[in-house]
């Protein structure tokens, strides 16, 4: 099988594509909660910290040029402990996989499909996911190029339509209560953010890793600024109260406006979201997969796809009770949980690199 | 044949998916014709029984767009029902009671509130209106300070009865120098924005004699009968999401001037040259700026009104 | 189950040997003329449209046997350039005592005035040459035959191209004799560089194929690709049509997507070799086939290119017919039966009208008058011209009528499944169209179960798809995945002739220079 090779572009794409649309979800309100009129603010630094992460994820898989995060943690820290990391992030990402499909359904059933079950919802996105894995790598990446422009076109679409409606009074002023909920608020999003740590998945694939730099910027940029803009457009719209308050601000800022006289166009919105998410879910599970094959060193991932479909599916219906459950737990578990993948372990496996080359 | 057994089961289990989608499917369906489209609802307090009261306008297709054919005849293109309950809600549920179909509310393009409501406050029903995921938030709303059954009821002889009366009046571009147009989503972001109080146009309805021959027919054998037309004119003003009074034409055309939102209207000014007469002025442009300043300790405000316009 | 997992990862690769014609009996030429005759008589099949002509050469008694097909040949050229010669031979003096050797040499140089002539040692060979309308000569005592070309095949004239009639542009296509579609191809690319590769396949029709391609613009690897994938045609029993070669060398044979163009139009085939592509024709079929071939081709049409640059509108429009051949029954189905509320209000209540009293829900009517539409459809393609054309468009007004009148369909389906047969039409190529066709009622399906989002997941299913196939190692949906902006203009657009200064490196010619820079029209400065 001849190795798979995807571009800067492409890398790009996917890795917006696996962060953005679950960003516009949840996090608008729960920031708007924690950090209040600061939250563009809370999403800056958030932001921030995703740029320095993905600084240091470059400096670490550029040491490694041919494996990715897990080998890097396998070559790195011996045997045991390397296996024992990846069983880790096995189950890591399969959590998180099960989170964004539950996300998806949720938001599906309470906006879109009032009647339809939740579990044809995932169902139908998981087999759709599984069909894409069992493609490849290759393909998901050229399938996130084109939903990647289709998704950030109507997304600035609609930020352009909001212009005459911001405010710049709903934001200020700026640190009226202290940074500490900004903080608190930035910890929050540093999940969205930190999810750049994808692209030590990527990196053996990339056809100039020279350019990895280039992708990680743009991409924690376009999702830093773009959700910088649309928290100050439904704080603009709705006060940071009220924002707080509606489970998916976006949504019902969307809901307020309409192309001239057509209107209820939410649908439409909804539909290009659905194709972010398609992605998103695809990445996610094909890198369970690619994580479960690592850690059984298997040479082959596609025999794979079938039980981690399932395995992703069950685990997504079963894992919450209801859409504000997976709200608290996203704010109140998830932030203290994704950080361990996204930043402690590599860093465990850079210092542990550091001294193992000291030594030698 | 091994190759052949592996497709069989490949298109068995294609077959299998199909069919599943095909069985278990539809849960959101509903076909066109299994619902009944509200186009316009009349809500109100009744104080004495602490009771809301609603009046939905269904809408008979076949009379609306069969109306060129005849079909139409005496039956009236709306069927009009008015139930109660101790919430919004529940006042809407036992609509069900009369109508076959399922009610539909993302067409219904306009909503009168009566005055009892809007004083005792708009939340209760705006709640309502924000939550349900069919309604559209260009919907008109209006205040009316009469029964809002009555005026349901008025004008089925001129446009096609009130609620189409109501959409085609917003819809026109011209001369609305005497009433604001504002549709939920406007109300709701001047609602919720802080220093801006949300407004209304002002409905009631005037009883009068049929004047034309035609208004004589068409209002039935017996030519005394008395037509009931509606008539906007006027704002409702609110303070938060209550009700705190109403603003006749003259302080309407005022207010308009202030929001800019004068286009296309006629209005009578005194000759700047100080010839005696009136001159009329048709609107093109008007701008209007509003400074804050103190007067003697109370705030005070001062208000530019620029018009463009051409004498007609 | 392991089994039943490596077949699914990995398709059974054949193991085929390279020769670039169907395998066949060893059979060398015995001494004597009488064996030969047996032999070639055996050959043949002693079938009685073969004709053994033995004479004597000139006044000698020197004895030939020449071997004809009776119809293949042309008898004048035969009579006037072959036998004539040879029968009014005369042994010059110098020659007197020599062997028959000497003989058989002297004439294939000196006397048989036919320009294409060939030996062959191998009277298998001999037999095959004959069956394709050569004349072979037996000769006593030399190891070889001597085939003369003397073929008049039967064939039809140079025609107007019929599936892909245009507007404006050449109208000579194809026909079905290879040698003829050649020459067709030699007239318009008078260039060294042009490569006719021919090879034989089908192991009883043992027809003639030709690889033609650009020696100095083709990337040498998809010619590469090419030659192996043909062998293939070798080891079945008949090629009848190039839609055979089609059949089995291309990527994915269960896609629903086509990803061999083919065309009559000699111009078209021009093109696609100056764009660095190879271009396979069939002897016997008037369809030759493009490869590599990339989606966006199916919705161009040959004189995009040669009216003005304004058909950039036209291309557009295909785009959108496509998408509403595709989409526009689903779109009803999901917008009447799961989103009202985006429907604007007047058009709703007129659907409400004329749906009442259907008995059908829209997805069961949808999938009637669009299953109607392609039984008629069919009826009318199969039927002699005059036939068909009535019956198609008398059936589709009286049942379309009829139906309505009877109330089982609804106006308004009867509009939307009339809107996407038109725009099926405006694709150019027909085999696209027909598995748009198929695809149509599978996205009805998913939209009449999940709404809007089930024609969605069709659309993300499809693109998916779309993106993982490969036309001889190039992506089929190049240059949009893998996106390439600057040539992702002429998909949608038609540039003009001045701009497209480099062929499409999709395909990755040698030659990636078209023509020089700044050929547009400037004004006069003076």
């Amino acid at each position: 099988m001849t190795i798979e090779k995807i571009n800067t572009w492409q890398a790009t794409a996917l890795l917006t594509m696996s962060i953005i649309p679950t960003a516009i979800l949840f996090p608008p309100a729960v920031l708007a909660e924690l950090a209040g009129r600061d939250a563009w603010l809370a999403f800056l630094l958030a932001g921030v910290l995703g740029l320095l992460l993905a600084g240091f994820i470059i400096i670490l898989s550029s040491a490694y040029p041919e494996y990715n995060l897990l080998q890097i943690g396998e070559a790195v820290m011996g045997p045991f402990f390397g296996k024992m990391i990846t069983l880790a992030y096995v189950f890591f990402f399969i959590i998180v996989s099960a989170i964004v499909v539950r996300e998806f359904s949720a938001f599906m059933v309470s906006s879109f499909m009032q009647f339809t079950p939740l579990e044809i919802l995932s169902g139908v996105i998981v087999t759709m996911a599984m069909y894409a894995i069992y493609l490849g790598l290759e393909v998901i990446c050229r399938v996130s190029e084109i939903v990647f422009i289709v998704v950030m076109t109507s997304l600035l679409f609609f930020v352009v339509l909001s212009i005459p409606e911001l405010d710049l009074r709903s934001i200020l002023p700026v640190v009226d209560s202290g940074m500490q909920p900004v903080f608190n608020g930035s910890i929050v999003f540093f999940v969205w953010t930190g999810e750049i740590f994808f692209l030590s998945m990527l990196y053996p694939y990339l056809n100039r890793p020279a350019q990895a730099w280039q992708a990680a910027v743009i991409t924690v940029s376009v999702v830093t600024i773009f959700m910088v803009i649309s928290v100050f457009i439904t704080e603009s719209y709705f006060g940071f109260q009220l924002t707080s308050r509606i489970l998916f601000p976006l949504l019902a800022y969307v809901r307020l406006i309409g192309i001239g006289f057509w209107e209820r166009i939410e649908a439409l919105v909804i539909l290009i979201w659905v194709a972010g998410m398609y992605i998103k879910i695809s990445f996610f599970i094909y890198m369970a997969v690619v994580a479960v094959k690592q850690l059984f060193g298997l040479s082959q991932y596609r025999p794979l796809i079938l039980p981690m479909g399932s395995l992703v599916f069950i685990l997504s219906v079963i894992m919450f009770e209801n859409t504000i459950e997976i709200s608290v737990f996203l704010r109140d578990v998830w932030p203290f949980f994704a950080p361990l993948y996204a930043l402690i372990f590599p860093l465990l496996f850079y210092l542990t690199h550091l001294v193992k080359s000291l030594k030698s | 044949m091994q190759n052949q057994r592996f497709y069989g089961r490949k298109l068995l289990v294609l077959l299998l998916i199909v069919s599943l989608l095909l069985t278990g499917g539809c849960w959101d369906r509903e076909e066109l014709e299994e619902l009944a489209y509200v186009l316009a609802m009349a809500i109100d307090y009744l104080p004495d029984e602490e009771k809301f009261e609603v009046t939905t306008a269904i809408i008979r297709p076949l009379n609306i767009s069969g109306g060129e054919q005849g079909g139409g005849g005496d039956v009236e293109p709306f069927r009009l029902i008015t139930t109660k309950g101790d919430t919004l809600s529940t006042a809407l549920e036992q609509q069900n009671a009369f109508v076959a179909r399922r009610m539909y509310f993302a067409h219904t393009e306009v909503v009168i509130i009566g005055e009892n409501l809007a004083r005792r406050g708009m939340h209760t029903v705006l709640d309502r209106f924000v939550r349900e995921r069919d309604l559209r938030m260009s919907m008109q709303l209006f205040i009316t300070s009469e029964d809002v059954k009555d005026v349901m009821r008025s004008g089925s002889k001129i446009e096609e009865g009130m609620p189409v009366f109501l959409t085609r009046w917003q819809e026109r571009k011209d001369g609305q120098i005497l009433a604001p147009v504002v549709d939920l989503r406007i109300f709701v972001k001047n609602l919720l924005s802080s220093g801006i109080d949300p407004v209304l146009p002002r409905l009631s309805i005037r009883t009068e004699r049929p004047i034309s021959p035609q208004e004589t027919e068409l209002a039935g054998k017996d030519s005394s009968e008395m037509v009931v037309y509606p008539k906007v004119l006027g704002t409702a003003v609110f303070k938060g999401d209550k009700l705190t009074g109403f603003l006749n034409d003259y302080e309407t055309l005022g207010f308009l001037y202030v929001q800019e939102d004068i286009q296309h209207a006629t209005v009578m000014i005194d000759d700047p040259l100080g010839n005696p007469g009136k001159l009329v002025v048709f609107i093109l442009r008007n701008h209007a700026e509003v400074t804050v300043l103190q007067k003697e300790g109370a705030p005070a405000a001062r208000i530019e009104v620029t018009v463009e316009g051409e004498l007609c | 189950m392991k089994n039943f997992i490596k077949k699914w990862i990995r398709p059974k690769k054949q193991q085929i040997s390279t020769p670039s014609e169907p395998p066949h009996p060893e059979t060398p030429v015995p001494p004597s003329l009488a064996d030969k005759t047996r032999v070639m008589g055996e050959l043949v099949g002693h079938s009685n449209d073969i004709i053994f002509r033995r004479f004597n050469l000139g006044f000698s008694h020197t004895e030939v046997v020449a071997v004809y097909a009776e119809g293949l040949v042309d008898t004048t050229s035969q009579n006037e350039s072959l036998f004539k010669p040879l029968m009014f031979y005369e042994k010059n003096k110098d020659t007197k005592s020599v062997g028959t050797v000497q003989i058989y040499e002297s004439l294939k140089s000196n006397h048989i005035s036919i320009g294409e002539i060939a030996e062959h040692d191998d009277l298998w060979k001999a037999s095959h040459s004959v069956l394709s309308g050569d004349t072979v000569l037996l000769f006593e005592g030399v190891n070889k035959v001597l085939c003369i070309n003397t073929r008049s095949l039967p064939q039809r004239n140079i025609d107007e191209p019929k599936r892909e009639t245009i507007v404006r542009g050449p109208q000579e296509g194809f026909t079905e004799l290879l040698r003829t579609n050649m020459a067709l191809l030699r007239r318009r690319l008078k260039h060294p560089d042009l490569v006719f590769e021919t090879r034989r396949g089908g192991t009883y029709t043992y027809t003639e194929v030709a690889i033609v391609y650009l020696r100095s613009l083709v990337n040498p690897k998809i010619v590469e690709e090419v030659r192996r994938r043909m062998e293939r045609i070798i080891h079945t029993d008949s090629i009848l049509e190039s839609g055979m070669v089609e059949e089995l060398i291309e990527d994915n044979p269960y896609s629903p997507f086509p990803q061999i163009e083919h065309t009559e139009r000699p111009d078209k085939a021009v093109a696609q070799l100056l764009e660095g592509r190879v271009i396979i024709i069939v002897d016997g079929s008037p369809f030759t086939l493009i490869v590599p071939t990339l989606f966006w081709q199916f919705i161009q049409s040959a004189d995009d290119y040669y009216e003005r640059i304004f058909g950039s509108f036209v291309r557009v429009l295909r785009v959108v017919a496509f998408h509403i051949a595709l989409f526009l029954p689903s779109l009803y189905i999901a917008l009447t039966t799961y989103h009202q509320e985006m429907i604007p209000f007047s058009i709703l209540l007129s659907i409400n009208v004329a749906r009442e009293g259907v008995p059908f829900p829209a997805f069961v009517e949808a999938i009637i008058m669009e299953g109607i539409f392609e039984l008629l459809r069919e009826a009318g393609i199969r039927l002699p011209a005059q036939i068909g054309q009535a019956v198609s468009i008398v059936g589709a007004i009286i049942l379309g009528q009829a139906a309505i009148q009877a109330n089982l369909v609804s106006p308004f389906m009867v509009i939307v499944v009339a809107i996407t047969a038109i725009s099926s039409f405006l694709i150019p190529a027909f085999n696209f169209a027909i598995s748009l066709r198929i695809l149509r009622f599978g996205v009805m399906i998913l939209a009449g179960t999940l709404g809007l989002f089930g024609i969605l997941v069709a659309a993300m299913l499809l693109w998916t798809h779309l993106a993982s196939l490969r036309s001889f190692g190039v992506p089929y949906m190049a240059p949009m995945a893998p996106l390439n902006l600057r040539e992702l203009r002429d998909v949608f657009l038609r540039l003009p002739k001045w701009v497209g200064d480099q062929r499409p490196s999709t395909l990755r010619p040698l030659d990636k220079i078209r023509q020089d820079r700044g050929l547009k029209p400037q004004p006069d400065t003076e």
